[in-house]
């Protein structure tokens, strides 16, 4: 039985299944035997995977219709401090008017910033492929995948002087860049970008505006979100967010 | 941090399952918006389907540590099921309706409705232990080690060998019925 088991879980080592295979090929009636388990198998995996559905459907209950998440355990928290944060509210109202205008703009940046900036996944080798030709970028992308972006930013200079993919190179290198900090050299990767190309330009335009955003210099920050907007790419939503943000500060 | 993760889900922590599943939904969807241009509802099928794959692999332990991070595995799955969908769609145009309706209903379905609807009858019908037994090992991923604590067995080895009786159990009450049907 248990071998049985093991040879739907495919966990049967190789000696194991060459003698499983030879009993299944010999006996007609073990091999009735490891069929109907097939079934009964299966349908259990299937139930399994129904159980599953069930419970990732559950989670989609706390998305609204456009796909954003409706914060349900902080409202009942909010409920039950309502009138405590209406007070600190309103003390909150009165020292910030009187605090407004010794305010900088910076900190809002670093709000809107860190809200918005998220570290774009890995799509050149988000498997282990041992295609030749794209050894040289695996390389790379383990290090940024494993969040190494010095390593990586080493491994993209590398990769800039032999890969015809630079466009992707000098994306995912202002990216490592941004993460590290270093967000004038990550603006000047993005501007050594092909937009002709076609290659990650709207990927390009939207952190570049952050970049932009980062560095304070939100006219330029403004003018690459409208670009973002007028795509209608997914980065749209968000583009038309900060920009109503950034236009409100 | 995703060796991390993968014990969890390993451990079948639903917290941890959950939050991982909210942690890259909206990502991986504008992700999937943005490069493929499918729709949102598809999206978020093409999410859970993932997240299925992800968490049953991690389960039957065919991922138990991995060298890049989870997320980029995440993407990767979903960049191949984007693909195969993908592909159907492009297939519609060429192929009867028909044909390839019936295609897709056997890709979907390894096991036919209704017998795995009789099949789960059998289960839930079976006397106690063999019910909780099964049901909370194959379908609800509870380790040996913790039946044997919930339903008070001396070891994680006498709930195997239990297993094993009510499995057998299971397999003849199916194919006596399957036989009388």
């Amino acid at each position: 039985m248990d071998l049985i088991e093991r040879y739907f879980n495919t966990s049967l080592s190789d000696k194991e299944l060459d003698l499983f295979e030879e009993k299944l090929a010999s006996d007609s009636l073990f091999a009735e035997e490891v069929q109907q388990f097939g079934v009964v198998f299966n349908a259990l995996k299937k139930a399994r995977v129904k159980k599953l559905e069930a419970q990732f459907i559950s989670y989609e209950k706390e998305y609204n219709s456009s796909g954003k998440r409706y914060n349900f355990r902080n409202l009942k928290r909010r409920k039950a401090t309502g009138s405590i944060v209406l007070w600190i509210l309103f003390i909150g109202f009165t020292i910030q008017t009187s605090l407004y205008f010794s305010t900088s703009s910076s900190s809002k940046n670093v709000g809107l910033f860190a809200n918005y900036f998220e570290v774009y996944p890995n799509v050149l080798s988000p498997v282990k492929r041992t295609i030749n030709d794209e050894n040289f970028v695996l390389d790379a992308m383990k290090y940024y995948d494993a969040e190494n972006y010095v390593s990586a930013i080493e491994a993209f200079d590398k990769l800039l002087l032999k890969s015809d993919s630079r466009n992707e190179i000098l994306f995912y290198k202002a990216l490592a860049l941004m993460t590290e900090g270093d967000y004038l050299t990550a603006k000047i990767q993005f501007e050594l970008m092909n937009i002709e190309s076609g290659v990650f330009v709207n990927h390009r335009n939207w952190y570049l505006a952050l970049v932009f955003l980062k560095l304070e210099k939100h006219n330029k920050a403004k003018m690459l979100l409208k670009e973002v907007v007028a795509d209608s790419s997914s980065f749209s939503i968000k583009a038309s967010s900060l920009l109503n943000e950034l236009s409100a500060s | 941090m995703s060796n991390c993760v993968i014990t969890s889900i390993l451990n079948n922590d639903n917290k941890a399952i959950e939050s991982y599943y909210h942690s890259h939904r909206s990502h991986f969807i504008s992700w999937a918006q943005l490069n493929y241009n499918i729709s949102l509802s598809d999206c978020q099928d093409v999410y859970q389907e993932v997240m299925i794959i992800l968490v049953t692999k991690i389960q039957n332990k065919q991922i138990t540590k991995i060298t890049s991070s989870l997320k980029t595995l995440l993407f990767g799955i979903g960049k191949q099921l984007i693909r195969n969908r993908l592909k159907l769609i492009y297939n519609k145009g060429v192929r009867e309706e028909k044909y390839y309706r019936k295609v897709i209903n056997e890709q979907v379905n390894n096991e036919p409705d209704d017998r795995f609807v009789i099949i789960m009858s059998i289960l839930d019908d079976m006397k106690e232990p063999c019910r909780s037994l099964l049901k909370l090992f194959y379908i609800d991923n509870i380790s040996l080690k913790e039946i044997a604590v919930t339903l008070n067995y001396k070891s994680a080895e006498s709930v195997k060998v239990q297993k094993h009786r009510c499995l057998k159990q299971l397999k003849e009450n199916v194919f006596k019925k399957l036989g009388d049907t």
